[in-house]
């Protein structure tokens, strides 16, 4: 009898545990985090490890009900699909009286029917297609599914996507991306397109990334799971980075950006692909400043009271931008 | 510079928010591979143990050991591990009561839950999640939901759901954590009663 005595004495009852997990979860998705209540966050998560378990397990719920945001914005999609079915059926439509009447129907029937779909600056869109395939959109992304041939083409004509795919060996999911593309084999991975660069990461099973150099050449590659391609100006260089730094990379799905040794130039370009409120680094000699650590990517304000306060710099809020400097 | 250079490489103290004590290799196991069996397991400790008071509690006791286990070493085989865990759990709580029930042990004996048997492959977990996630946002109690849809949905800030709703900023955080708290609660158990009505 002593041993459940004990064993109810040390651990806490589940419920409290729980109420306070969400209190802490419920603090921490607020600007207003401060170093002091990091330490305070560090201490109960050190009292037991059932403090851990329950704050991941609310965190985990709490980060996939990021997917009921998908329900914000159905109507507009649809819209959009509407309106680009009815301009092609119509070309599609016109085409064949022309070229044949008795076909007409037939083209259109064969008509690609594409589905571009947007996310605005801040902006993220979870899409599931017909095959069960999931696709999230970051910030500021458009991208195109044609359904037409017997594959199926998505295209990322800007921005960033991570990919989660059904594979299907007869219907192979190909992403075309600049002068590029992904084949999946089987397989979860990241595509960003940022001014002439492209950058695939893979997270799970394989994928294969073709890229047309100088034109008539096309390099590929085979990239397994920690693997990233980076192709810029027609060249593709393929590296095994830290593990953590892969990890970072996906941190926008969780509404976080991870700097580690990051430029104040590079940090506030990530937070100006998120957020309408620019960061605008003013000289270069602060722009090089490096810094670290996790951030809600729409909390530019207090982005950059941190950084004022750990570099020495100044930080100026002019409304629509915040102006840093020596 | 010298100056800007120590500030940076003090900066984990103290950097907030970080989360890199949450994103350690057992965490990271524990939320991919364990959380996803919450449903099953409940329904093992209820076959197990009659008293619905005990069973988060022993749900906890049983994440407490798996996850000590993690830290040493990830197990191969989380199911089978957590359900080992779980009969353990069981069997010492029984043994302690000193009701052995007799129906409670033939019960997970028959039960044949510790296999490893092929669950449903993930695009179809997937596509069961949103749904899941809708149905515990529909049985939330209303002002948990209303807190929990502006933020999460509408992705308001505090103060702009304490207007909205015309309540204090203070009454949000406590709709709002009560909300993550019966979202994890209803996304991982169907059976889930809410008992505290705000």
């Amino acid at each position: 009898m002593s041993d459940a005595i004990k064993q109810r004495q040390i651990n806490p009852k589940a419920e409290s545990v729980q109420s306070s997990a969400s209190t802490w979860l419920e603090r921490r998705e607020h600007g207003d985090w401060s170093g002091r209540d990091q330490q305070e966050f560090d201490l109960w998560l050190a009292v037991s490890p059932a403090h851990t378990i329950a704050y991941l397990r609310v965190e985990d719920v709490w980060n996939r009900a990021n997917r009921l945001r998908a329900l914000n914005h159905p109507e507009r999609n649809r819209a959009a699909i509407f309106r680009r079915w009815t301009f092609l059926a119509r070309i599609a439509a016109v085409a064949a009286v022309v070229v044949l009447v008795g076909a007409a129907s037939v083209i259109y029937l064969l008509t690609p029917r594409d589905t571009i779909y947007t996310t605005e600056v801040g902006q993220r869109e979870n899409l599931l297609l017909a095959d069960g395939s999931q696709i999230e959109l970051n910030t500021d992304t458009a991208l195109r599914i044609s359904a037409g041939g017997g594959n199926k083409t998505i295209t990322l004509e800007k921005g960033e996507a991570y990919f989660d795919v059904k594979h299907d060996a007869k219907r192979p999911f190909v992403v075309r991306v600049g002068g590029g593309r992904v084949i999946d084999l089987g397989t979860r991975f990241l595509v960003r397109q940022s001014s002439n660069r492209i950058k695939v990461a893979v997270f799970e099973g394989r994928a294969r990334f073709d890229l047309a150099e100088s034109g008539i050449r096309t390099r590929s590659a085979v990239l397994v799971p920690g693997e990233v391609a980076v192709a810029a100006a027609g060249r593709m260089s393929v590296t095994k980075p830290a593990p953590q730094v892969l990890v970072d990379d996906l941190a926008w799905r969780r509404s976080e950006l991870v700097f580690h040794f990051t430029s104040l130039a590079d940090a506030a370009a990530e937070f100006n692909r998120y957020n309408q409120k620019k960061l605008i680094v003013q000289d270069s000699e602060i722009a090089r400043l490096e810094i670290g650590g996790t951030f809600g990517m729409h909390d530019v304000t207090g982005f950059s009271r941190q950084v004022r306060h750990l570099l020495g710099i100044r930080a100026d809020d002019r409304g629509a931008e915040i102006v840093l400097s020596r | 510079m010298t100056e800007i250079a120590d500030t940076i490489s003090e900066m984990p103290e103290d950097w907030p928010p970080g989360t890199l004590a949450v994103r350690s290799k057992e965490n990271v196991w524990f939320v991919a591979e364990v959380l996803p069996l919450e449903g099953l397991l409940l329904k093992f400790l209820r076959r197990g143990w009659r008293n619905e008071n005990d069973i988060k509690d022993l749900c906890q006791d049983v994440y407490m050991e798996v996850y000590e286990v993690a830290k040493a070493e990830i197990p191969a085989s989380a199911k089978a591990f957590v359900f080992a865990i779980a009969r353990n759990v069981l069997v010492d709580r029984i043994r302690r009561e000193q009701i052995v029930s007799i129906e409670a042990v033939a019960d997970f004996e028959t039960l044949g839950l510790a296999t490893e048997e092929p669950g449903p492959d993930r695009t179809a977990i997937a596509r069961q999640e949103l749904r899941r996630l809708q149905a515990a946002l529909d049985r939330m109690p209303k002002r948990w939901r209303e807190a929990v849809v502006m933020r999460k949905i509408q992705e308001m800030s505090r103060p702009e759901i304490a207007v909205r709703l015309g309540i204090a900023e203070a009454t949000v955080s406590q709709h709002l954590a009560a909300g993550m708290g019966a979202l994890a609660n209803l996304f991982h158990d169907d059976l889930t009663e809410l008992k505290k009505k705000p």
